[in-house]
């Protein structure tokens, strides 16, 4: 019932926002006051090709549509069709018997109403309807749940391998450091070695390197 | 003159805390903030927003010639932005640490003073080395605020912080040198640091050079802003440094990469810019998404604060790189914006921590029922934070998306929606980024809804959690540093929800996001004309790069750079010289021809 | 004869004090004891009057020491000249940091014979008694030093570096009354004997290459006739000898043993006199040859040989380049890359703060190596790497007194006894701060200013070593660099920040040991001194960059190739005799060389 309301409701929402932007009120040439809006902000579309094609649709408004009418109000006036059919719909089923279904509304709880025995005839689908179809939790697997694993791996990836690899820049002089740490001994003798083989050292590389 | 005393200013009060008795330190310290504060509004409302786009209030002092340094400062109106920022900032940490500095608390200011100083240099100044040496400066003070007054970790955030910059600024330097000699190599020139000069002639660095510098020169910067990977110093550090120090850390110090990156990488290095501004809208991109998603896996509330930093910077920085004038302007909204509604974010956070010592989301919960006040101020800046329309955080993320989104080549070309490839709408421009950029780009946003939606769901709202030991009358403030509490007096027991001190330190934070958010007109007007300049330059060398290279086929219309804020009429680029564009249309039938 | 001696007046100056010192020092009576310090500052103060006043510039063409005056001619022909004005400057230098030094000094010797001799335990004796020899040494080695500056002659040079160093080794061996000043003393004598035998080597090397020890005459030689491969394995061996002075890799070993072996404040002198005194000669020598070479190939077409180096040719000069000879500017980037990491890599480890300071010495050497390897440029400060150098160790010189003054200012003292000692520990440092301020900000200020944090002077030292650099197109070194400026931060955040943030380790009555004031305050004085000179340098750089820049002129080469062609011989006969003809005014003639 409610949800049969709320069908209707969306539907002539959708129908009148329609025609209201869609009329062509003075002044504005495509779009109505909510075009007017529109027309100067960025979103334009300068493209000739598509500013032909709607201007082709607006002029030829009245032509197009089915078996004569504007596809616009045929638009409206299906929409308040259906949403009819189904409060009618809606009330039948669920509705208390008698007329007072159509008003009273929740104050009636129907604990069995005439949907009841509809049941069999949409088989798994009841159940499914009934726990909203599942959306919730099939977004929670898909998408939350994934999210929430990468959100958690990220953090890993962050703590252990980006700050790593900081750490580790921090980390290599002080590795170097260690490496180079035997070279002061505190013996002269290591420190004479040091001296001399460097010096034979830088000299040779030069040599060969200017050579 | 001005812009001197602006600077000089605090480090007088500075002296001044420092030599007077430790009872006046706050005192003293807030006065200082508040004619500072009160100095940068004086020369906001005499700045002349005609011409924003000129350095005003410039002035120079010959320091050392030989070197070609001079003391030079000036303000266009994004450097005001920024002083006001800082300025506004000032005297609110200030409040903020009130009660909760109660050892060495004359250090604390005179630090903060001086830090003060520093920053304003920073945005002030006009001359690369002074630039410099202010930029280094506030590392200082920011490491004697961590590592004295900060939390457990407090002493490897403060090095790490410390090193890390450090080494990034050494790099920036190199890169900095390189340029004054570029220019002091061409005929006629000689040496010197004045960032006008400089950027007229940097320019004409051949793209390899340019791309190097670009290396350089974002090794440092990047590093503050912080893009990723470069970031993991930021949650440390805000973690553990003291609820002052964190809201000048996101509040300020960050721009001050961000700030560097337009005033100094996009001058500087333009063509390196264009060819690589992909890979780097890429990186702020990795930021956003895995920023956000690292935000939300987080126990303690300020390291969630900390990460979404780092996403909104990505943000900030991808409307920079989309180097066209809706992104540039957004991203620099976006750094006062991100200012405004982080620092308050932090000092929320720190009016917990005073209350009940514990940041961990799992033992502080329901708030709200106690602290009504609190929770409203939280659940309005986060909603700042993720970007509600409405409030100043959409004006700025919303400028940034919609300038990536338009800034690709390819719209008008079959490469990009296929079957709509003769759509073309006004206000693309030139760029490799583009909607696929901004789409990615736009998950971030809900992404920021998730963590930051999730963390005020947990802490305000839903059963009263509160740590062990913190009874029903509220919690002693009286630690704000982890210190050993030998013999100093208790503070006053802490109100339970907050006292009015502390709503003056959060309400012009809220009333300017609130208005800004309504409102960002005065701001979008002022920075229009450097952001035009720089959008001009940017597409010069755009034309320039295609002039001496073969371009790709760019489709069949080449799009003209005009944006939603008025510009130059349509320009010809290289390829397609002499053929007009159509201009917006007016009547359909016009166009059709 | 009066004219070579005007060069000398400051040296004159500072013999005539030490004699006066050494009689004095050796006096019966304590008070006139006590004015050998005093003494050797009006020493210092009057060479000081005399390095400003009086000291002509050989840019008269006027050569320092062997009085020859050259006629512009061959000065032009000698390429660039080896820094005419840096006399001056040199010794002004050197006067002023011995000033800030001598005040560091005082106290460091005799203090427990002085003791027991006012309490009466023991009567005075000269021959225990070091004072006076302490103050004469460290005036010899001033001495020494400002004879550097003003060497003309590689004989002269070997005497100056010398006397600057021997005095050196007995100041650290009696510095302190412990074995461990005396180990370093014997390590330093045996190592810089070493070091000596390697640069005179290199020296004789030299003159067997050129015939001539005379600077001038010598890089008259090197332009003419280009650098040989003797004369070139001469000035690669006399540059690693000087590299022992200056601390460089290879030659680094002995430095962080002998500055914790010595008392903080002959550190402090160490770290000071011997590395001037190696940069002026390198200096010199490199001024023998220039920086006039092309370190490509891309000037072959010139009438000269471009200067591409193979060990074998000879390496002539090019008026197009801007570079030391490649194999000299090889040797040099291997041994200034070497020495800044090792430096900085090993200092990292260091829990002692004076061999961190020892480590820190060896990378400034490698930073100021840096500025030699760059050149003069053009002149211009900013692409001077000479005049970046002489500004460095100005600096440097400052910064380094005031880190080792706030050392030498404090003594770790037992609760219990007497017994004191030296700080040394990064322990001892903490919270120096909140206990003693002077000392502690001295610390924090030169350790920062050493970091090169600007706006202290060490980072307007670094920034022309940066400049100049890049100038120079060693875009890698500078990269290295900083990357090296970086890795210091990691140990001078240590020194810099545990005097100020750190609480004091001795908070607790359980420690033994506690931090007193030396009784000396000479020391906090040159602390004080050092630390005000770290801030007003950075305020005040330009009076001293617009010294060093004159310090650092370039004579530019005249148009070489016709000068080269004109003359196939010997310019003997354009070499002017000044005076009475004394032994070095015979005119030299160079062997000819094979493949001439």
């Amino acid at each position: 019932m409610k949800a049969a309301i709320l069908a209707c409701m969306l539907l002539s929402i959708a129908a009148g926002g329609l025609y209201f932007l869609t009329t062509s009120g003075a002044g504005s040439e495509h779009g109505g006051w909510v075009g007017g809006m529109i027309h100067p902000s960025s979103a334009h579309f300068e493209s000739p090709h598509f500013g032909h094609s709607v201007e082709h649709a607006g002029t030829k408004h009245e032509a197009a549509g089915f078996f004569g009418q504007d596809a616009h109000k045929l638009m409206y006036y299906v929409s308040a069709a259906v949403g009819l059919i189904g409060i009618l719909i809606a009330a039948i089923l669920h509705g208390p018997k008698g007329w007072q279904g159509l008003f009273l509304g929740n104050r009636v709880i129907a604990e069995k109403s005439r949907a009841d025995s509809l049941i069999p005839l949409f088989g798994p689908f009841t159940k499914i309807a009934r726990n909203k179809w599942y959306v919730d939790e099939i977004y929670d697997a898909l998408i939350v749940k994934p999210l929430y694993v990468l959100s958690h791996i990220f953090h890993l990836i962050d703590q252990y391998i980006v700050d790593g690899i900081v750490n580790l820049f921090g980390a290599i002089p002080r590795w170097i450091g260690k490496a180079l740490r035997p070279t002061q001994s505190g013996e002269i003798h290591g420190y004479a070695m040091g001296m001399a083989g460097g010096l034979a050292v830088l000299l040779v590389l030069v040599f060969v390197l200017t050579r | 003159m001005e812009l001197f005393a602006l600077i000089l200013l605090p480090l007088l009060f500075a002296l001044g805390v420092a030599f007077l008795p430790a009872a006046q330190s706050r005192m003293v310290a807030l006065v200082g903030m508040l004619v500072t504060f009160a100095l940068t509004i004086i020369i906001a409302s005499r700045f002349d927003t005609g011409s924003a786009a000129k350095y005003q209030f410039a002035k120079s002092v010959e320091w050392l010639p030989d070197l070609g340094l001079n003391l030079s400062v000036g303000i266009d109106s994004i450097s005001l932005l920024l002083v006001l920022l800082t300025g506004l900032l000032g005297p609110i940490c200030i409040l903020a640490s009130w009660t909760s500095i109660t050892e060495r608390v004359k250090t604390f200011h005179v630090w903060m003073l001086v830090l003060q100083a520093a920053m304003l240099g920073v945005f002030c100044a006009r001359d690369l080395i002074l630039f410099y040496v202010c930029f280094e400066f506030t590392l200082v003070p920011m490491y004697i605020l961590i590592s004295l007054y900060g939390s457990t970790n407090r002493k490897r955030a403060a090095v790490k912080f410390f090193l890390y910059t450090f080494t990034g600024s050494v790099i920036a330097l190199a890169g900095l040198v390189y340029i004054a000699n570029h220019h002091a190599g061409l005929p006629g020139r000689n040496w010197t640091f004045d960032i006008n000069t400089l950027a007229t002639t940097a320019r004409g660095m051949s793209t390899s050079e340019q791309g190097w510098i670009l290396l350089a020169l974002m090794a440092g910067f990047a590093v503050k802003v912080p893009l990723f990977p470069l970031h993991t110093w930021l949650p440390l550090a805000h973690t553990e440094a003291p609820t002052a120090g964190s809201v000048v850390l996101a509040g300020v110090l960050l721009k001050l990469g961000t700030y560097a990156i337009y005033r100094f990488v996009l001058p500087f290095a333009p063509q390196a810019v264009i060819e690589y501004a992909p890979l780097l809208a890429v990186l702020c991109i990795i930021g956003i998404i895995y920023g956000g998603l690292v935000c939300w896996v987080q126990t303690d509330i300020k390291k969630l604060v900390a990460y979404s930093s780092v996403a909104h910077l990505g943000f900030c920085m991808l409307g920079m790189f989309a180097l066209n004038h809706t992104g540039i302007a957004g991203s620099i909204t976006y750094m006062i914006n991100h200012g405004l509604s982080t620092g308050a974010l932090f000092l929320l956070i720190g009016m917990i921590y005073e209350r009940y010592h514990t940041r961990n989301m799992k033992e502080l919960g329901g708030l709200g029922a106690k602290m009504p006040i609190w929770s409203t101020f939280m659940v309005f800046f986060a909603m700042a934070s993720v970007g509600l329309p409405g409030l100043n955080g959409f004006v700025s993320e919303f400028m940034c998306m919609l300038g990536t989104f338009q800034s690709s080549s390819a719209w008008g070309s079959s490469n990009l929606w296929g079957s709509l490839s003769d759509v073309r709408p006004v206000g693309v421009t030139h760029g490799n980024l583009g909607p696929w950029f901004a789409i990615v780009a736009g998950t971030g946003v809900i992404i920021a809804a998730m963590y930051l939606l999730y963390m005020v769901g947990m802490i305000v709202w839903g059963k009263l959690r509160e740590p062990a030991g913190h009874g029903a009358h509220g919690a002693h403030g009286a630690a704000g540093n982890h210190g050993h509490h030998q013999g100093e007096q208790h503070v006053a027991v802490l109100t339970t929800d907050l006292n009015t001190r502390e709503i003056i330190t959060l309400a012009p934070l809220a009333a300017l996001c609130f208005l800004l958010g309504i409102y960002p007109t005065p701001i979008l007007n002022i920075i229009e004309a450097p952001v035009q300049q720089t959008t001009t330059m940017i597409e010069m060398e755009r034309k320039s790069i295609a002039l001496t290279r073969p371009m790709p086929r760019q489709g069949s219309r080449e799009g003209s750079s005009e944006g939603s804020h008025g510009m130059r009429a349509g320009e010809h680029d290289g390829n397609h010289a002499g053929q007009e564009h159509p201009s917006p249309v007016t009547t359909p039938e016009e166009a059709h021809k | 004869m009066i004219d070579r001696l005007s060069f000398l007046w400051p040296e004159v100056a500072l013999f005539i004090t030490t004699c006066a010192v050494m009689v004095v020092g050796l006096s019966r009576s304590v008070s006139t004891r006590k004015l050998t310090a005093w003494i050797a500052g009006a020493g210092l103060l009057v060479a000081l009057y005399l390095s400003m006043a009086t000291t002509p510039s050989t840019s008269q063409g006027i050569c320092p020491l062997s009085g020859k005056v050259f006629s512009d001619a061959v000065s032009a022909k000698s390429g660039q000249l080896f820094l005419p004005d840096m006399v001056p400057y040199a010794k002004c230098l050197i006067a002023i940091i011995g000033l800030l030094l001598l005040p560091l000094m005082s106290g460091t010797v005799d203090r427990l014979e002085e003791a027991a001799i006012e309490r009466g335990v023991r009567k005075y004796d000269a021959l225990r008694m070091n004072r006076a020899e302490f103050y004469a040494f460290f005036l010899f080695s001033l001495t020494g030093l400002m004879l550097c500056a003003g060497a003309d002659d590689l004989i002269w040079l070997f005497l100056a570096l010398e006397l600057t160093s021997l005095p050196t080794y007995i100041m650290v061996a009696i510095s302190t009354s412990r074995n461990q000043s005396r180990e370093a003393g014997v390590k330093y004598f045996f190592l810089g004997a070493m070091g000596a035998a390697i640069f005179l080597f290199g020296f004789a090397l030299i003159y067997g290459g050129t015939g001539s020890t005379n600077f001038n005459e010598i890089a008259a030689y090197f332009h003419e006739r280009g650098i040989n491969a003797i004369a070139l394995l001469g000035i690669m061996m006399a540059i690693l000898g000087l590299g022992f002075k200056i601390a460089a890799v290879p030659m680094h070993f002995y430095t962080p043993d002998v500055y914790q072996g010595g008392a903080s404040q002959v550190s402090a002198f160490l770290a000071f006199v011997p590395k001037t005194a190696g940069f002026l000669g390198l200096l010199l020598i490199c001024g023998t040859f220039g920086w006039n070479y092309s370190s490509s190939a891309e000037d072959a077409t010139g009438a000269l040989n471009s200067g591409l180096s193979s060990v074998g040719e000879t390496i002539l000069q090019s008026p197009w380049g801007s570079h030391l000879p490649e194999p000299v500017r090889l040797m040099l980037w291997v041994i200034a890359a070497l020495t800044m990491t090792v430096g900085n890599v090993l200092a990292i480890l260091q829990s002692s703060v004076k061999r961190t300071l020892a480590y820190s010495s060896i990378a400034h050497s490698g930073y100021m190596l840096v500025g030699v390897i760059a050149g003069p440029g053009d002149g211009s400060f900013t692409q001077n790497g000479v005049s970046a150098v002489l500004f460095y160790l100005a600096s440097y010189g400052v910064m380094n007194v005031g880190a080792f003054a706030a050392l030498a200012s404090l003594e770790r003292r037992e609760r219990s006894g007497g017994d004191v000692r030296e700080l040394d520990s990064m322990d001892d440092i903490r919270g120096l701060c909140s206990t003693h301020p002077i000392a502690g900000w001295t610390l924090v200020v030169c350790s920062l200013s050493l970091l090169g944090l600007p706006p202290l002077v060490g980072f307007f030292g670094k920034l022309p070593l940066f400049t100049s650099a890049i100038n120079a197109g060693e875009i890698v070194l500078v990269v290295v660099l900083g990357l090296n400026s970086a890795i210091a931060a990691f140990y001078y955040l240590r020194l810099a920040f545990l005097p100020l943030i750190e609480a004091p380790a001795e908070a607790s009555d359980a420690h033994s040991e506690r931090t007193t004031v030396a009784p000396f305050q000479g020391r906090s004085l040159a602390g004080l001194l050092s630390a005000g000179g770290v801030v007003t340098l950075a305020i005040f750089a330009g009076g001293l960059m617009r010294e060093t820049t004159k310090a650092a002129k370039v004579v530019k080469p005249a148009d070489v190739s016709s000068q080269v062609e004109q003359e196939a011989a010997i310019p003997a006969s354009t070499i002017i005799e000044a005076s009475a003809p004394g032994a070095f005014s015979a005119p030299r003639h160079y062997p000819r060389l094979p493949h001439d």
